[in-house]
């Protein structure tokens, strides 16, 4: 898995490469709150290049939108993949990421 | 406190064999070792240096190449090859400079290093003791693993002692069920049992992740879930409870999802609530038609403070199977093509099993799943709770 990190203050927009297994869980994790610091309205996750994440994936995107809110910043996933958005619609995580209504 | 450092405790000296037919090479290499602090074994003869090796737990070895009887390259393969916990055993050949053929076949037999004649005793001694550093860590690193595993084994235990180990059964309905953990300690968790006005409380959770955190969430579940049912409360409220306490007891990047539902055998009623959980699926055994049974949705556990959902009420008939599962059986990929098994494959496997007696379905529906995916474990856990009806 890799990151690539673009935006400004009211947007940052973090390219989400590669499958995210349960060993990248924490590069994941680490490599987002570092931009906590930057203190951005909005951190978008954008998915079209990730094919799977692991459930415990998921649940890094999960705790990280919480810490972000503390922090005043919004967590909003992407363009997911077909197979990605199946998981996220069947635990009803698509709802909590702004992808359904 | 008391520290645990091994610093504080004077390490064991070294204990070298060195094996040489030339006892003036022998004492040379023994007094110079023994300058540096390690305990030496001397032998001229390679059947005696096998014979002490497979007594004593050396560190380090110093091997000739060229003796009378056994060479060393036969006791360097016999040892590679025959004695129990010499593998590791880092040998050291020496020989002269014509015999370089030699010390090559000696290194692809599975010699550690070498020396060429003469050598430089302090030479001598700072490969020894290199080597003979290595293979006490390898040494450490074999009694920390065994500790792992069996720490891990134990979990594994206690995780098995959690799920049920009698499913409930009348003239009515019986009960199957297969748990496949993608690692020793899975993050799965099923339960059915009969509550005291009668009804049966049938319920399925997922921690996200697997391994032993999620294990140990599994743990706190089963527990609120048997203390909850315990008071009467309805499935949607003991949904919000276990929520809370998952809320306040996941470690913040984790969320459970899970399904709950009570069957009432005299009405044929199901009424079922979830959160983020796969709906289960009706096999109608008459017309070999399957269904999902729709769940109001919700989030899954441990995510929001506050929890909410609706259960719905649905008949159920004689001949009709009620599969519950988790997404780990759905969500499995082809080892190499990555392609994903999917709920078509699953419908379709459910079907092919319409006639196999339903105490067999979950195993042969996880048999299914392996077929397809050629993988030796699952990539996540996948658990099946199946109720069939009987007419």
């Amino acid at each position: 898995m890799e990151l690539a990190v673009q935006g400004n203050q009211d947007c940052l927009t973090v390219q989400v490469i590669g499958e995210v297994l349960a060993e990248s869980c924490s590069d994941l994790r680490e490599a987002i709150l570092e931009l906590t610091a930057r203190e951005a309205k909005e951190i978008v996750l954008e998915l079209s290049q990730m094919p799977f994440i692991e459930s415990s994936g998921l649940g890094v995107l999960v705790g990280l939108r919480a810490h972000l809110r503390r922090h005043g910043t919004e967590l909003r996933l992407a363009n997911p993949q077909p197979r990605v958005l199946e998981t996220l619609r069947m635990t009803r995580l698509a709802l909590l990421f702004g992808l359904e209504d | 406190m008391t520290s645990e450092s091994n610093d504080q405790i004077p390490t064991p000296a070294y204990h070298a064999i060195v094996c040489d037919d030339d006892a003036d090479v022998c004492s040379v290499a023994k007094a110079f070792l023994e300058s540096g602090g390690i305990k030496v074994d001397v032998t001229n003869f390679g059947e005696d240096a096998l014979e002490r090796i497979s007594r004593t737990n050396y560190d380090v070895m110093m091997l000739d190449i060229m003796m009378p009887g056994m060479t060393g390259i036969e006791v360097l393969q016999k040892i590679r090859s025959g004695i129990p916990n010499s593998r590791h055993l880092p040998i050291i050949l020496v020989s002269a400079v014509s015999e370089e053929d030699l010390m090559l076949t000696g290194l692809n037999e599975g010699a550690t290093d070498f020396l060429k004649k003469p050598f430089s005793p302090a030479e001598l001694l700072a490969r020894m003791c290199t080597h003979a550093a290595s293979k006490r860590m390898h040494d450490k690193l074999i009694t920390v693993n065994r500790t792992l595993e069996a720490e891990r084994e134990k979990i594994f235990q206690i995780q098995q002692g959690l799920l049920p180990e009698a499913l409930p059964k009348s003239d009515k309905l019986t009960f199957s069920a297969a748990y496949r953990p993608s690692s020793r300690a899975g993050g799965d968790f099923y339960d059915a049992f009969y509550l005291r006005d009668g009804r049966l409380l049938i319920a399925m959770g997922d921690v996200s992740g697997h391994g032993i955190p999620s294990a140990m969430h599994m743990s706190i579940l089963r527990a609120v879930l048997h203390s909850e049912a315990d008071f009467d409360h309805s499935i949607e409220e003991i949904l919000s409870r276990l929520n809370r306490v998952l809320y306040y007891g996941l470690d913040g990047w984790s969320f459970v999802t899970f399904y709950l539902a009570v069957y009432d055998e005299s009405k044929g009623i199901l009424r079922h609530c979830g959160a983020g959980h796969p709906p289960p699926l009706l096999h109608r055994l008459d017309t070999g038609e399957i269904t999902e049974l729709a769940l109001e949705p919700a989030l899954p556990l441990g995510i929001e403070v506050d929890f909410q959902t609706q259960a719905t009420n649905h008949s159920l008939d004689e001949n009709q199977r009620l599969l519950i599962y988790t997404d780990g059986m759905v969500e499995e990929t082809h080892s190499e093509t990555g392609e994903l098994f999917g709920r078509a494959r699953l419908y379709e496997a459910l079907q092919d099993l319409k006639e196999t007696p339903s105490a067999d379905v979950p195993a042969r529906l996880l048999k299914a799943l392996e077929g397809f995916s050629t993988r030796e474990l699952p990539r996540d856990d996948v658990t099946l709770l199946l109720m069939e009806l009987h007419g």
